[in-house]
């Protein structure tokens, strides 16, 4: 009885330390990644691993896009993960619109994109989305996940 | 009438007598060692009673100083199994490294430019 109680006050006292130890970890106090831990790096990648695993179609599309992400500038990265987060905050078929419109405008002179900014402006909902079924963005490959 | 040592075989009667005779001429401090030996097993093993208030009294503040020291030490060493975020970025400000991956950084970097963002899409 005795050893039972004390084996149950010792068990608290260390999960009270152990959280104690949780609690006092600020995110901030993250160190850079060259110095990660093993098991920290594991669990930073162990997204992207699963998701290459699990979809081995989209495997080229992902390296090329990591590739371009590291191509770009400081800065670029930073314009790129602000224009992450407005597409964040769109819904299936202004994401669906976002994709046509650049598509297009990528393959067109200055003055032709300038129209076609003014054309997108002046157009209802439902222009907009007769326009994109026109201009579908060819950019997505099959079975690219509905994000 | 006959004893019981006289309806013996006389081999066993003959152990016997050996067996007495050697006894007696065992030395008094044999007899004593083998006594006090006797004495010694016979003897419960002496019970540590207050054992485990001894180890109480050592580990438990010890452990409580664990607990509340950690509280005010700064965190240097790397947190394990921290939450996941984008690996490879200055800020680590987006959460998902997969979402990231999943679009061209080009449509990301172009929805930030002041051609994009006038046009809404939102």
């Amino acid at each position: 009885m005795r050893i039972a109680c004390i084996r149950s006050t010792m068990l608290c006292l260390l999960l009270a330390s152990g959280s104690a130890l949780a609690q006092s970890a600020p995110a901030e106090a993250l160190p850079e990644w060259d110095k990660l831990s093993a098991q920290q790096r594991e669990a930073l990648l162990a997204p992207v691993r699963e998701r290459w695993n699990s979809e081995p179609g989209q495997r080229a599309r992902m390296l090329e896009h990591a590739q371009r992400w590291r191509s770009m500038t400081p800065e670029q990265r930073g314009q790129a993960r602000k224009g992450m987060r407005r597409f964040e905050g769109m819904d299936p078929q202004q994401r669906q619109d976002a994709r046509a419109l650049f598509g297009r405008m990528q393959q067109m002179p200055p003055e032709q994109r300038q129209q076609l900014r003014e054309q997108w402006k002046g157009m209802t909902p439902e222009q907009r989305r007769a326009w994109v079924q026109q201009n579908p963005p060819k950019a997505m490959p099959e079975n690219a996940p509905a994000r | 009438m006959t004893s019981a040592t006289d309806k013996q075989h006389p081999f066993d009667r003959d152990l016997q007598q050996l067996h007495a005779a050697a006894v007696r001429n065992i030395s008094a401090d044999t007899l004593a060692r083998l006594r006090v030996a006797r004495h010694g097993l016979a003897r419960p093993a002496p019970r540590h009673r207050h054992a485990w208030r001894w180890i109480a009294a050592a580990a438990l503040p010890a452990i409580l100083a664990v607990a509340i020291g950690v509280q005010f030490l700064p965190l240097s060493q790397p947190v394990p199994g921290a939450a996941p975020v984008i690996a490879g970025t200055e800020t680590g400000d987006y959460a998902d490294s997969v979402t990231a991956l999943d679009e061209n950084p080009d449509l990301y970097l172009w929805l930030a430019s002041p051609e994009a963002l006038p046009l809404a899409m939102e």
